[in-house]
C-alpha cells in the first residue's frame, strides 16, 4: 500500500500539471475551484491523470453520486462526515448537489485515491 | 465617402526574430532564419532544414493557463504575435465597443504540434493495435484506447482554438471568421479583416496567420510531394526565382495585424502605418498541389486587387512576391506578374523575403504583408537572398542582397497556395 505522503506528492503533481499551477500552490487545504483557478473540465483531467498514475477507476460525480437538486440536512450531515477535508460551513440543507465540486480540496483527491486503492485491494 | 481601413498595429514572430523590430533588422541584414531543425532528430529524416522560431518563450506572451497548456506551439506563436500587435497599436481595450470588434485568422488546421496531436493519441492507438489484421480496432480503441485518452483531446485539436483564446483576451464579440487553407490562410484573413471594415461590420478587426510546418508529418508529406529543398547548407538552401532552386523550406511562424477603420484611428490619435486600399482573392481552379503554368489565378488576382483599390498597374512601386522557391510556382508567379504588368514589369522591383524566412504556411502571407507595410513606411524594400543563377524564365527586377532605398507610394503582396488560391493585397502609404 502506497503511504499517503506518496499519494499527495502524486496528487499535487498532477494538479501541477493538469491546472498549470506552481507546486508552492498546491497545498492539502487548497480549494480547487477558489485558490487555485480549476473549473469543472479541469476535474477530467486531473481525474484522468490518477487513474492513469495509480491504475484505478474513478467514478465520474462519484461523489455526488449522479444525484440532483440540493442537499437536505440529513445529505449535509452525511457529506460533512464524508469529506471531512472540505469547509464543512459551506455545506449545508439546500446546497446544490452540482455545486459540490467547488468545495474539493487537493486533500479531496488524495482521500479519493485513497478509497479506490482500499477498494482494489479489497476485491483481489 | 466610402470607409477606409487603415493599419495600427503589427506583431510578427517568425524564424528571423520575435516582434516586428528583430524581423526588419535581419531582413534587412539579408540574415537566414534557416537552420538545421533542431526540435526533432532529423538523422533518418528525409528533410533536415527549417526555419524555426528561436529562443521563443510563450510565457513572456501567454498568460490564461488553458491557452498555455491546451494548445500548441503553432497556437502559441499565434497568440504571441496577436498580443504583439495589439500592444503595437496601443488600442485602449476599454473604450473599443467589442461588438464593433473583430478578428479573422488564418491557419493550417488544428492544434497540431508533434504530429496530429501525437503525444496525446500515441498510447490509445498503440492499445487500439489489432496485430491480426493490422488495423486499428475500434472495438480496441472503445475498451483500451479510450480510458488512456485525455479527456480533453478536443479542445486541444479544435481549429479554432487560437481564436477563443484571442477573442477571450480582448473580449472581441464581432465579426470573426477562421479559416483554414494551405498557406493562403494569412493574407485571406487580412484581405477579408479590409473587407469588413470597408463594409462596415466592424470598426477594429485584428488579422493574421499562424502556422508550424515542421511537425514530422507535414515534412515528410511535403517530401514526398517533391516540394522541399534538398540542399545541404541551409543559409543558402531557399533560392527562390534562381535556376538552381529546388523547393521551398518548411518554417513556421505568425504575423498578426491590427486593421482599423480610418475616423476610428484617427479619433484615438493611433499611429497610421499604412493604409490597405485592394485585396484580390480568386482561385486558378487547375490542379491539387500545382500551380497553373501559366500563372493564371495569381495573375487574375492581382488585376482584381488593382481594381479593387481603383489604382492603375503603374501605380505598383514594389511587389512582395511569393517565391516559395520550387520551378514551377516560381516560374507562374512571374507569368502571372509578366500578364498584369507587360514591358513595365522590368521596372518593378521585387523582393522574395522567403529567401530569408523559409515558407511559413499560413503564416507566410500576413508576416509578408508585415514586411510590405515597413517597406512602405521606411522607403526600404527589404531583399532577395541566394539568387546567383539568372533564369531566363524568372526575368525580374530583384532587390538582391542589399535594401535598396526606394520611396513607393503602393506595395503588392502576393501569395498563393496549394490547391489553387490565390491572393493580393495592396498596400498604400498613408498620408
Amino acid at each position: 500500500m502506497i503511504d499517503e505522503k506518496e499519494i499527495l506528492k502524486k496528487v499535487q503533481e498532477s494538479i501541477v500539471e493538469a491546472l498549470g499551477v506552481d507546486e508552492e500552490e498546491v497545498t492539502p487545504g487548497a480549494v480547487l475551484f477558489d485558490d487555485l483557478g480549476a473549473e469543472s473540465l479541469d476535474l477530467l483531467d486531473i481525474v484522468f491523470r490518477l487513474e492513469k498514475i495509480f491504475g484505478i477507476k474513478i467514478p465520474r460525480g462519484g461523489i455526488q453520486q449522479d444525484l440532483d437538486g440540493a442537499l437536505t440536512a440529513r445529505g449535509a450531515e452525511e457529506l460533512k462526515k464524508r469529506m471531512p477535508e472540505v469547509d464543512g460551513e459551506r455545506i449545508v440543507e439546500g446546497f446544490r448537489i452540482d455545486d459540490i465540486p467547488v468545495l474539493f480540496t487537493v486533500q479531496t483527491f488524495v482521500n479519493i485515491v485513497k478509497r479506490s486503492l482500499a477498494e482494489k485491494e479489497t476485491a483481489h | 465617402m466610402s470607409r477606409r481601413a487603415v493599419i495600427t498595429g503589427m506583431g510578427v514572430v517568425s524564424p528571423l526574430g520575435i516582434g516586428k523590430e528583430e524581423n526588419w533588422q535581419h531582413l534587412l541584414a539579408g540574415t537566414s532564419g534557416i537552420s538545421r531543425i533542431s526540435r526533432l532528430n532529423v538523422e533518418h529524416l528525409p528533410v533536415k532544414l527549417g526555419a524555426e522560431v528561436k529562443n521563443f518563450n510563450p510565457k513572456q506572451f501567454i498568460t490564461d493557463r488553458k491557452a498555455l497548456r491546451l494548445s500548441f506551439l503553432n497556437v502559441h506563436l499565434g497568440l504571441a504575435a496577436a498580443k504583439l500587435a495589439v500592444d503595437d497599436a496601443a488600442l485602449p481595450l476599454d473604450k473599443i465597443d467589442p461588438t464593433r470588434f473583430g478578428a479573422i485568422i488564418g491557419s493550417g488546421g488544428g492544434g497540431f504540434d508533434d504530429g496530429p496531436g501525437f503525444e496525446d493519441l500515441n498510447e490509445p492507438i498503440l492499445r487500439s493495435w489489432d496485430e491480426e489484421e493490422k488495423t486499428f480496432n475500434s472495438a480496441k480503441f472503445g475498451e483500451k484506447g479510450v480510458p488512456v485518452a485525455h479527456p480533453l483531446f478536443l479542445l486541444k485539436a479544435l481549429p479554432n482554438n487560437a481564436f477563443y483564446y484571442i477573442s477571450l483576451l480582448y473580449n472581441i464579440q464581432g465579426e470573426n471568421n477562421n479559416i483554414i487553407s494551405s498557406y493562403t490562410g494569412g493574407s485571406q484573413a487580412i484581405g477579408d479583416a479590409f473587407r469588413s471594415i470597408r463594409r462596415g461590420d466592424a470598426d477594429v478587426m485584428i488579422a493574421g496567420g499562424y502556422d508550424c510546418l515542421l511537425t514530422p508529418n507535414t515534412l515528410f508529406s511535403l517530401h514526398a510531394m517533391n516540394l522541399l529543398s534538398g540542399q545541404e547548407d541551409p543559409a543558402t538552401a531557399c533560392r527562390p526565382f534562381d535556376f538552381m532552386r529546388d523547393g521551398m523550406v518548411a518554417g513556421e511562424g505568425a504575423g498578426f495585424v491590427l486593421v482599423e477603420e480610418l475616423s476610428h484611428a484617427q479619433n484615438r490619435g493611433a499611429q497610421i502605418y499604412a493604409e490597405i486600399v485592394g485585396y484580390g482573392n480568386v482561385s486558378s481552379a487547375y490542379h491539387i498541389y500545382q500551380p497553373a503554368p501559366g500563372g493564371d489565378g495569381m495573375s487574375r488576382a492581382i488585376l482584381r486587387a488593382l481594381e479593387d483599390a481603383q489604382l492603375d498597374a503603374a501605380a505598383v512601386g514594389w511587389v512582395s512576391a511569393d517565391g516559395i522557391a520550387t520551378q514551377e510556382s516560381d516560374r507562374a508567379e512571374v507569368c502571372a506578374l509578366k500578364t498584369v504588368f507587360g514591358d513595365r514589369l522590368s521596372q518593378i522591383p521585387v523582393s522574395a523575403t522567403k529567401s530569408m524566412t523559409g515558407h511559413l504556411g499560413s503564416a507566410s502571407g500576413a508576416i509578408e504583408s508585415v514586411y510590405a507595410v515597413l517597406a512602405l513606411c521606411q522607403g526600404l524594400l527589404p531583399p532577395t537572398i541566394n539568387y546567383e543563377h539568372p533564369d531566363p524564365d524568372c526575368a525580374l527586377d530583384l532587390v538582391l542582397h542589399q535594401p535598396r532605398e526606394k520611396q513607393i507610394a503602393a506595395a503588392l503582396s502576393i501569395n498563393q497556395g496549394i490547391g489553387g488560391q490565390c491572393t493580393a493585397l495592396m498596400f498604400k502609404k498613408y498620408a
